[in-house]
């Protein structure tokens, strides 16, 4: 008796996994879902800006802007973009561990640098190995709105125009093809030519005329840009998350229905034994 | 009827206009702008301001009023794109919430504010003003 009690206690218990596991599937995939659609649409916006901001590149009004210039020194910001939550599969120590190695990096050539968190994850992970962030954002990457891209992008941008910072960079997991990509580190600022080859120009740039001027059309643009960017990174990193988590609960799901298929055998092969013996001690009991 | 011509609006959120107009009414840094068919190309940014500022487009004949917040406008041969943070139709304005960002930036623009933190709330302020503003004159004309 004391076996069939114990597998059905297991039984049980499994089942109710299972069913958190499950409903945490739905969850993921639906919230995935809400936001994939919506990235379309940020591309398309993002290529608009960076169209034009080739051609303004190109053009030779803008090349001592404060927004292109390489600096002399070297101040990084990093923006480490990761979930609030684990169960998401390898989702956030990959994004994690690439953070980690580009801090690493700075550290070891005892440089300073200024370290922004978004998700409580990478706060966490952050904090376990003795490093401290410098800003911390925690729930924002649950709700990727341009809001909150806005805030982190003003910041930012603060922090450079004041000469505090010389470069900004954004690790994020890029969201491809259906699936988390691997995990990049790509500099936002400053900005350089050569991150718009793949981009077409619009039209030859001799023609366009540029309303008041070249240079105060890139200062305002570049805001945009950024915030774009961040933008777009936050949803790439949503959509990532999500996906990885819906992966990651639908295997666990799947695990469960394994475990349950076996318990529930032994349970059956239990009972059977149980019910074996006791006939035959009853039995064997009518000859004494 | 003027000739119409390709007008694109984007946002990141969502593609707000697609399709054929005869005209566009922005404002810009220095004023407010009207592109028609055959305008020469041309990038200029769009701004909000809470006072006067309008956007409208000429759709079939038609001005239409809209909100839009900061962005730029690239006018090409015959096709207009026009991309910014936000745009909305008069009767999608949240106007409670308008009314609750310009009642809680007017209060902080009151306190000591650094610089930053005045222009991020002044320009809050101007979009929650153009909103309520063309929102409400939407009303007027129902």
């Amino acid at each position: 008796m004391q076996k069939t009690n114990e597998i059905r206690h297991h039984i049980s218990a499994v089942s109710e996994t299972r069913k958190i596991t499950n409903a945490m599937h739905l969850v993921a995939s639906a919230r995935a879902k809400k936001v994939i659609p919506k990235m379309e649409y940020n591309r398309l916006y993002m290529l608009q800006v960076q169209s034009v901001m080739k051609d303004l590149l190109l053009s030779p009004h803008i090349e001592r802007h404060r927004y292109i210039g390489k600096r002399t020194r070297k101040h990084k910001t990093f923006i480490v973009i990761s979930g609030d939550k684990g169960m998401a599969g390898s989702y956030n120590t990959a994004v994690l561990t690439l953070a980690l190695k580009e801090v690493t990096k700075e550290i070891t050539a005892s440089h300073a640098y200024h370290l922004i968190t978004a998700g409580m994850m990478g706060e966490e992970f952050f904090r376990h190995r003795g490093i401290v962030p410098d800003k911390q954002l925690g729930g924002v990457t649950q709700d990727p709105s341009l809001y909150n891209a806005r805030q982190i992008a003003l910041d930012v941008l603060e922090r450079y125009d004041t000469k505090q910072t010389d470069q900004v960079f954004v690790i994020f997991t890029p969201f491809l093809n259906g699936v988390a990509g691997e995990p990049v580190c790509h500099r936002i600022l400053p900005v350089r030519i050569s991150d718009f080859r793949e981009i077409n120009e619009t039209e030859p740039a001799h023609e366009m005329l540029y309303h008041p001027s070249e240079s105060e059309v890139f200062r305002l643009l570049v805001p945009q840009y950024v915030v774009g960017y961040l933008f777009g990174a936050m949803m790439n990193s949503f959509a990532s998350e999500h996906t990885s988590r819906m992966l990651a609960m639908q295997s666990a799901t799947r695990n469960a229905d394994e475990m349950l298929d076996k318990l529930r055998q032994q349970y059956n092969l239990a009972r059977q034994a149980a019910v074996t013996q006791e006939i035959a001690e009853i039995t064997s009991a009518m000859f004494i | 009827m003027p000739t119409p011509f390709q007008l694109d609006i984007l946002t990141p959120e969502r593609s707000f206009f697609s399709g054929e107009a005869q005209g566009v009414i922005v404002t810009t840094p220095d004023g407010e702008l009207c592109v028609l068919a055959h305008h020469a190309p041309m990038v200029t940014p769009v701004t909000v301001d809470g006072e006067t500022g309008s956007f409208h487009i000429n759709i079939d004949g038609v001005w239409k009023m809209a909100f839009i917040s900061e962005g730029f406008m690239e006018v090409g041969h015959n096709r207009t794109v026009i991309f910014t943070q936000a745009c909305e139709w008069p009767e999608d304005i949240d106007v409670q919430r308008a009314e609750e960002v310009k009642r809680r930036t007017e209060e902080k623009l009151r306190q000591q504010l650094s610089i930053r933190e005045y222009r991020t709330n002044k320009i809050a302020l101007a979009r929650a003003m153009a909103r309520l503003r063309i929102a409400h004159t939407q009303n007027l004309n129902k």
